[in-house]
């Protein structure tokens, strides 16, 4: 009977996300026009409530498990009081079924059944892995037991410098459940990845049979799933990186630049690995709304460098600094050999790409699109700019292996697979963007 | 290899090869994709009865019995309490400290007087100095005689 209210409490604070980004989305963002994404709502409802306990943790405010329901149930309310919103709620709800045919359902009942079988062995286990014991569980636990963010527990055992969006996340719902559990908590990046294959269910499903292929290769890709299934990494905060990542460049290549600032300084938050991406959409979206002479609401720029403050300025406040900046970089450079270090990581890259028991061969497709319809980069030049934040991105990885605090093979080893991870399924939903592309322009010569 | 013949073929071929190259590497990357997620799916060895089980028998395997050695830990150590978890097996270690919080216990390679209470996972730690307090499936909670 515990089980079954566990399961209850477990799925209220899966919906809970799902409200506030709604809420949030509805008001703030769209407006007062509702456009329906499940993906958006909850990628948005877990960076609100990680930003609301950030900014509680300022003035030391705590939290305690009725006030979590009482927020959860005040937002759960809103869309029942304010008519116009709850009817274009249903509405959208209404739309949703209606593009449901038999023809989308034959092809969704296989992935149906891969999530199916992917949710039984995620559920057959609790969570078991050398991060998230030391690290994102440990602090989850910690800020759950306490009720908020305090010096002492941010800085406790474990790393202090690594960010708090899954942990923040984690004792939310370990409020919403009155217990921490590392067996229930695992419904947060199971959900994550379920949007995370529906968002990019939803991008490529105009390409008919070719669009599932697509997405068999995202869903099958066997790290992909390995990542949620094994309990060796089902606590790692990875996988909610590439939903960021995904979000924030599907967004980008949709040219809705607010909530791409959103989702890249939301990824910030949830892994520093994901920060540079966010200071390269900073530093190129002006470059490239002056080139494009696009209209980009001043809103994306606000958002992305407030995200961007928001994340300095945290770690400012808390004393968080970075081990692998906080060396004396005079001292490395001095004495690694930069070139020798980069041809080294770049090897690294290139083998973990060819490892066909994580990836498949999603890499070599990806890369077969990127060089062969490269012209398209200089005629949809948004492409180009996600193109050069994944080049920021890559540089960031090979500039932190260079700098390492500790054995740079060793390093690699132990932490590659999950930076190919980050970045994989937006670089997939990349090179879609660039296969289409020349079908789209073929259809015009038409 | 094949990314430099694709991308010959694709950038020498005809219109017809430029058409219809990406449809055909797209089909075979999925059907890679089923072959080789299948390769590692069998090679987990999954079986479908755990699914079935209670959440703590569930908790209790992944932990390899820490979860209820944890839960036999709280009842007995005081929130306030300090000690050491001697280090045999990492994962474990970091499961322990994390479970005791908000009791302060670090991670130790050899556990000394300086440690008030000592847990000791999977085999006992003998020391004169030592008396088991809490002995739970081969699992020991220690403390030291001052």
């Amino acid at each position: 009977m515990t089980d079954f209210w566990d399961l209850i409490f477990s799925g209220l604070a899966i919906l809970s996300f799902f409200l506030m980004g709604l809420v949030f989305d509805y008001y703030f963002l769209s407006r007062r026009k509702l456009h329906f994404n499940l993906a958006i709502y909850f990628g948005l409802g877990l960076g609100i409530v990680t930003l609301f306990l950030m900014l509680l943790a300022i003035p030391g405010i705590g939290i305690s498990r009725i006030f979590v329901l009482a927020v959860a149930a005040f937002v759960a309310a809103i869309p029942v009081l304010d008519k116009q919103l709850g009817k274009a709620l249903r509405l959208a709800v209404l739309a949703q079924k209606k593009k449901f045919n038999f023809k989308i359902l034959l092809f969704l009942v296989p992935v149906i059944l891969c999530l199916g079988l992917a949710a039984m062995v995620t559920f057959s286990h609790a969570i078991w892995g050398y991060d998230a014991l030391e690290r994102w569980m440990a602090k989850a636990s910690a800020f759950w037991f306490e009720g908020k963010i305090t010096w002492a527990n941010l800085h406790g055992l474990y790393l202090a410098d690594d960010p708090n969006l899954w942990p923040l996340t984690a004792a939310w719902f370990f409020h919403f459940l009155g217990k921490a559990s590392d067996f229930w908590v695992q419904l947060i990046p199971f959900t994550a990845f379920v949007c995370l294959v529906g968002e990019f269910w939803r991008k490529v499903r105009g390409s008919g049979f070719l669009g599932f292929g697509w997405l068999v290769i995202l869903l099958l890709s066997p790290y992909i799933w390995g990542t949620i299934a094994s309990f060796s990494y089902s606590g790692n905060a990875d996988l909610l990186v590439s939903f960021y990542f995904l979000l924030a460049f599907g967004t980008l290549f949709e040219k809705r630049f607010v909530y791409s600032a959103i989702f890249f300084g939301l990824a910030g938050l949830t892994k520093n690995d994901a920060v540079p991406a966010l200071i390269g959409f900073c530093v190129l979206l002006p470059l490239f709304k002056f080139w494009t002479r696009e209209k980009v609401p001043v809103l994306a720029f606000a958002a992305g460098f407030g995200m961007l403050a928001m994340n300095v300025g945290w770690k400012y406040y808390f004393d968080l600094n970075s081990r692998f900046l906080q060396q004396d970089l005079d001292v490395i450079w001095s004495q690694r050999p930069i070139v020798e270090y980069t041809r080294y990581s770049l090897n690294a890259f290139r083998e973990e790409f060819r490892f066909v028991d994580r990836w498949g061969i999603g890499f070599l497709v990806i890369m077969f699109f990127l060089a062969a319809k490269i012209r398209t980069f200089f005629i949809e030049r948004w492409l180009l700019m996600g193109l050069l934040i994944f080049g920021v991105l890559f540089s960031s990885y090979i500039y932190i292996y260079y700098v390492t605090v500790e054995d740079q093979a060793s390093h690699i080893t132990s932490s590659i697979f999950r930076l190919a991870l980050q970045v994989y399924p937006a670089l997939l939903l990349l090179a879609y963007e660039l296969s289409v592309y020349k079908y789209k322009s073929t259809r015009v010569q038409k | 290899m094949t990314l430099v013949v694709s991308l010959t073929v694709y950038f020498l071929g005809d219109a017809k090869i430029k058409k219809i190259l990406p449809g055909v590497l797209i089909a075979a990357a999925a059907i890679l994709a089923v072959y080789f997620s299948t390769v590692q799916f069998l090679k987990i060895q999954y079986n479908p009865q755990t699914f079935f089980q209670p959440v703590e028998a569930k908790v209790d395997q992944t932990s390899m019995g820490q979860y209820s050695f944890a839960l036999k830990l709280r009842e007995y150590l005081p929130e306030n309490s300090q000690g050491c978890i001697f280090f045999v097996n990492d994962l474990a270690g970091y499961y322990m400290r994390k479970e005791l919080y908000p009791r302060s216990f670090g991670l130790v390679e050899t556990a000394g007087k300086s440690c008030n209470y000592v847990v000791a996972q999977f085999a006992p730690l003998k020391h004169k100095g030592f008396e088991a307090v809490l002995v739970y499936k081969n699992n020991y909670l220690y403390k030291i005689k001052r």
